[in-house]
């Protein structure tokens, strides 16, 4: 195996004990925080010609949100560190127990080409905080910031601990046959399966971040200007190639009707009369996405944009006015700028719609009503779920960012990344005095040592007594 | 096998009629659990006695205290657990509810093992009933008694469509994990485990994996040698030695190696008496399987005490083994039975290092006076739990998470963190739909100005 080199190198890394000190890990994390500052022009020139990410979105997401990651940890990594301590029972009075974060050991991260800097880097920040020597490997459709990142990271990182594999489903492959303490895996549900399936080899524990198709309620009592914009923004953002945008629209006919002019006029507003000419809107990945997505657009009918451009891998931010389920738009993540609108009769039926359907990683409802809001969050389940607005609860580090079923398993963000690459071990540390009290538990065993163990270690409901 | 698709499907549908969301209606399931914990106990112990052959002391403070507790815990906390915990907001977000909401995650899959074949399905199933899910119990085939109880007494007190006891040995257990779950907990061997792990993929279901490994048990020199020697015999026989987290074998200075074993056999004397194998209170091997196994792990082996065997009854003796060489077969698997070896290095790094060049293991163990030398040990191996200065007891703590790591096992459980492991930690954010002004900042056409913001 050509990486098995590599992994044991890394594992006599760990083995070391060198990424264990508290400074090695923060020293790790600025030199992060100084490769996103130094090569901010170099990602921004990357992703742009990955898939035309307008600079600034490609500053939010791939800088600004990552920084906030990194603050946050270099804030708090030393409270996260520190061993939790926890109640004890009576006859623990003298005992000390406590929760340690341990690191797993060699770490991979595998990373989806749509955020190519982000969705590496953040997992990667906790793998590193949580103590961790990692892989990372980034996706070669992406390859103008694959590139980047297998050229430049090592200057930053310790290259003992950290390294970059490059390749695509072979070299992949390849690379799952190692055993690794950890895997977080962000990519599509199919390929999650794979990574999985993989792991349960070595037994190796997972995080994996997949997608589905997020449905977005809008009901009809709202403020139809604000939630076309907000729903615009949150489809349109990266040319739709988000894992969390709203994937398609559910409101009733007379909402369909009153949404379409607010939405014409949020694109407007928002790239422009011509999109093709904004600097502000992406572009597709790939020429086989780009096929993927077109072939999507003889769904319902084109109510806003629909023009296509091959060369240049364009696709006019558009909305599909009364598709059918039965559409191809709706039988698939569509992952582009295309927005489908679904017509249901209420919102009873709208919830029906989205639960018969596998669960997403979120969804969204708009409402001025926040009984109706509550009501679709208390009958679905998704991975989050965000009212009268889309994306934004992401952007939270103190929010868990995950799925459910088959839009993932596991967290992270914030904690919950430091957490995912860390075990959480159990552990006692007792007096070795006191032995008479440990008389009870020990053979030979009789009812009345069964009596004592009873009254030391039983959990009583909070309002009954024993009368010793 | 259309059964178990009958069986998961119905438990689905009453997941999805809702009924089990409402904490009134989950408290009332966890109450009648206590019940029958408490009206059926004569029956429990008979099952665990027949099985394993447990004393009544033995089978309640192992079994029955432990799953008392755990639903007194449930009841009384759930409220605490169930409530959305609201999360720290940020500028941008600071009109805004932001929380994090526990909800159930649907059908879930508890397959127990045959050592504590009680609690080991009771205990997952009382913190996948906490979270609102439907459960399927699946208890082990091995401890055939405590499998036919269980599946006789949970319908006669729970709801019969919500939580079904499937039983049946291997082919029962695949068919059942090629049906779609929302979550397994396994408890059982890392062979198995992988098994599991593999079906669970295929529906990318997470699992929780209770697996096994081998122990380590390090006594320092410096340490009361009769204290601590007294609780390694404590948790290495009890269960006759099938104990997940029994310590497996024990590393020591070669100096300190015959006052462990004269330690060892005077306790030994104390708990069972001049005949072991007529004290009540010493079980039997689950099955003539594993006692072969097991006598085969004693082959070519120095035996400084114990040894005795009786095919007939499952009965092997408390054993201990000096001198083991770290490459014999006993040293190669979970012994899983009571035979204690005993391995020797001439410092704690040497023992450190013995531990790291191993899988890692469920527990570990050290004993020692130096607290430096305990917290070096902690700091420089990794373990699923760990006790010092006794065994088994970390176990015991409510508030620590319970579970493995690398082949010892993933996940955890008891107390709050079964209630979480078989939950769906929801983000929520919920925004006022005014106040657009706000968002104008992150809308398109973009400028360098705005960025520099």
């Amino acid at each position: 195996n050509p990486y098995a080199g590599l992994v044991s190198q890394l594992r006599a890394s760990w083995l070391s004990g060198k990424t264990r000190p508290m400074e090695y890990r923060v020293a790790q994390l600025e030199a992060l925080g100084r490769f996103l500052d130094e090569k901010k022009q170099e990602i921004l020139e990357a992703t742009e010609l990955d898939m035309g990410k307008p600079s600034f979105e490609a500053f939010f997401s791939e800088i600004l949100l990552c920084k906030n990651e990194l603050n946050v940890t270099l804030n708090n990594l030393c409270h996260w560190m520190k061993d939790e301590h926890v109640d004890k029972n009576l006859v623990m009075q003298l005992d000390s127990a406590f929760i340690r974060k341990d690191p797993y050991g060699v770490v991979l991260i595998i990373a989806p080409w749509n955020y190519p800097i982000h969705l590496f880097l953040v997992p990667l920040i906790g793998a590193i905080a949580a103590g961790n020597c990692a892989i990372i490997k980034p996706s070669e459709i992406s390859k103008h910031t694959e590139r980047l990142v297998a050229e430049t990271l090592s200057c930053y990182l310790d290259s003992d601990c950290f390294a970059v594999v490059t390749g695509g489903v072979p070299e992949t492959t390849l690379l799952l046959e190692n055993k690794f303490d950890y895997i977080f895996f962000t990519g599509s549900p199919p390929v999650g399966r794979i990574v999985m399936t993989a792991a349960a080899k070595h037994l190796t524990p997972v995080t994996l971040e997949l997608g589905g198709k997020n449905p977005c309620y809008v009901s009809d009592t709202c403020d139809v200007n604000n939630v076309a914009r907000r729903v615009a923004w949150g489809r349109f953002f990266n040319a739709g190639q988000t894992c969390i945008a709203p994937d398609y629209l559910l409101c009733t006919v007379e909402m369909q009707d009153k949404l379409m002019p607010a939405l014409r006029a949020a694109i407007t507003e928002f790239f422009g009369p011509n999109p093709r000419e904004s600097p502000d809107f992406g572009r597709i990945v790939s020429d086989k996405q780009f096929r993927r997505i077109r072939a999507l657009l003889g769904s319902g009918r084109v109510a806003i944009g629909g023009q296509t451009d091959e060369a240049e891998r364009y696709i006019a931010p558009t909305v599909l006015a009364d598709v059918q389920p039965s559409d191809p738009a709706m039988q698939e993540e569509i992952f582009g700028p295309i927005l489908p609108i679904v017509v249901i009769a209420n919102m009873d039926e709208a919830i029906d719609f989205i639960n018969a359907r596998p669960r997403p990683l979120a969804i969204y409802a708009f409402s001025c009503d926040s009984k109706v809001v509550n009501q679709v969050l208390e009958r679905t389940s998704s991975g989050g779920f965000c009212g009268n607005d889309t994306l934004m609860h992401v952007t939270l580090t103190s929010l868990p960012f995950g799925g459910i079923g088959n839009s993932g398993l596991g967290k992270y963000h914030g904690k919950f990344t430091f957490d995912t690459f860390s075990h959480h071990r159990g552990c006692l540390h007792r007096n070795m005095g006191l032995e008479t009290l440990n008389t009870p538990r020990y053979p030979p065993y009789t009812q009345q040592k069964l009596g004592l163990l009873t009254s030391t270690f039983e959990v009583k409901r909070r309002g009954t007594c024993t009368l010793l | 096998m259309e059964r178990m698709q009958q069986i998961v499907g119905r438990a689905r549908a009453a997941f999805n009629s809702g009924r089990s969301r409402p904490l009134q209606f989950r408290i009332q399931q966890l109450k009648a659990l206590e019940r029958m914990v408490q009206e059926k106990e004569k029956e429990i112990l008979a099952a665990l006695k027949a099985d394993l052959n447990k004393s009544g002391p033995s089978a309640s403070s192992h079994e029955i205290l432990g799953v008392l507790n755990e639903l007194v815990l449930a009841m009384e906390k759930l409220p605490s657990w169930a409530a959305p915990h609201p999360v720290k907001k940020d500028l941008l977000t600071m009109r805004d509810k932001a929380y994090i909401g526990y909800e159930p995650l649907g059908v879930v899959l508890v397959i127990g093992a045959w050592n504590y074949p009680f609690v080991l399905v009771m205990q997952p199933l009382i913190g996948a009933i906490a979270a609102g899910n439907a459960v399927v119990v699946k208890p082990s085939e091995v401890s055939e008694n405590t499998a036919q109880l269980v599946a006789e007494l949970l319908p006669q007190y729970l709801d019969k469509d919500l939580y079904a006891v499937v039983t049946g040995g291997v082919p029962e257990t695949t068919e059942l994990l090629t049906q779609r779950f929302d979550h397994i907990l396994y408890t059982g061997s890392s062979a198995v485990g992988k098994i599991v792990m593999a079906a669970a993929a295929k529906h990318l279901t997470p699992v929780t994996l209770e697996l096994g490994g081998k122990s380590p048990c390090y006594i320092d020199k410096d340490c009361d040698l009769t204290v601590a020697c007294r609780r390694i015999t404590w948790g290495k026989y009890m269960n006759c030695g099938q104990t997940c987290i029994a310590p497996d074998y024990i590393l020591c200075d070669p100096s300190i190696q015959s006052k462990v074993v004269e330690n060892i056999k005077a306790t030994l004397k104390e708990f069972y008496g001049e005949d072991v194998k007529s004290s009540p209170d010493y079980e039997r091997i689950i099955n003539k399987r594993h006692f072969k196994r097991i006598l085969g792990l004693l082959e070519g082996q120095k035996i400084a005490h114990g040894g005795e065997t009786d095919e007939a009854s499952c009965f092997i003796a408390p054993t201990i083994l000096t001198d083991v060489s770290p490459e014999s077969k006993v040293m190669e698997e979970e012994i899983f039975g009571p035979v204690l070896p005993i391995v020797t290095v001439k410092s704690v790094e040497e023992a450190i290092e013995f531990i790291n060049l191993r899988e890692k293991p469920l527990a570990l163990y050290v004993f020692s006076n130096n607290k430096q030398l305990i917290r070096r040990v902690i700091s420089e191996t990794s373990s699923g739990g760990m006790t010092a200065n006794d065994v088994i007891m970390h176990s015991l703590v409510q508030d620590l998470p319970f579970g493995g790591v690398g082949h010892s096992g993933m996940g955890a459980y008891h107390g709050r963190y079964s209630f979480e492991t078989f939950s769906h930690r929801r983000a929520c954010l919920i925004k006022d739909l005014r106040w657009e002004v706000v968002n104008k900042l992150r809308y398109p056409p973009g400028s360098t100005e705005v960025m520099r913001l």
